[in-house]
């Protein structure tokens, strides 16, 4: 059950990750390398091609979110389809990605990392609407 | 159980990115542990490919503990995922500790 600080933040940073794909320094190009090198995407893909798939996942309501926490920060993840594999979109409170790919076995990693099944990503855009989920301090 | 040749292939590519982050590198200890289980399947070449991609591991031991340090304490993972003490790849704390031990 998250407090509504947490719902508001959560709101934030999907908020922010819809809005535009930011990768810490030099990371978004290395985990596209990898990505392509692991067959994950097309040889020919761009970051800028990464970046709108990593878009179609996060922008998609249907898709699950997730919360992981861990020494006191807290790293959300969106889980979705992109072509014929379930990718995984883990991003920072503040809507910076850390990485984007398909896990081999998408249950067990799940539950081997301890993430935390939150909602849909609809229904948790609609925490914004509710009274009570203002981003007050924790 | 997926085939041994297709792991095998993952982890030796895989392992020459210690700079992604620590939720990817995560499953690359699983995968290393997937690996250990089909151990005894392993044709001479196999082997000596795994060889290599633990090499490598090795040689990037550091980069892979301080992404994976980020997002997990290690030894809770252990605990949590009941980790074989002779799954040398999920003690990486320790293994960058003797890398700067003295000679």
């Amino acid at each position: 059950m998250l407090t509504p600080y947490e719902r508001a933040e959560m709101v934030t940073a999907l908020s922010a990750i819809q809005k535009r794909i930011r990768w810490k320094p030099n990371k978004g190009i290395r985990h596209l390398e990898k990505r392509k090198r692991m067959g994950h995407l097309p040889p020919h893909y761009s970051l800028e091609d990464y970046n709108k798939v990593i878009s179609s996942i996060v922008k998609d309501g249907q898709n699950l979110a997730y919360l992981y926490e861990f020494a006191g920060e807290r790293y959300y993840a969106v889980r979705g389809p992109f072509k014929d594999r379930e990718w995984m979109v883990i991003f920072s409170r503040e809507g910076i990605m850390e990485t984007a790919f398909p896990p081999e076995e998408m249950e067990q990693y799940l539950e081997r990392r301890g993430f935390m099944f939150v909602g849909r990503i609809k229904e948790v855009l609609k925490w914004s609407e509710l009274k009570g989920s203002s981003k007050n301090s924790p | 159980m997926e085939r041994i040749e297709g792991l095998l292939e993952k982890f030796a590519l895989s392992v020459q990115y210690p700079d992604v982050s620590g939720f990817e590198l995560l499953e690359l200890l699983d995968m290393r542990s997937k690996i250990a289980e089909q151990e005894y399947n392993l044709t001479e070449e196999e082997r000596r490919k795994l060889e290599e991609a633990d090499r490598c591991f090795l040689r990037n031991i550091r980069k892979i503990y301080t992404n994976i340090a980020q997002v997990a304490n290690l030894v809770e993972v252990r605990e949590k995922l009941g980790v074989s003490p002779s799954h040398w790849w999920w003690y990486l704390e320790e293994l960058v500790g003797l890398e700067k031990a003295p000679a």
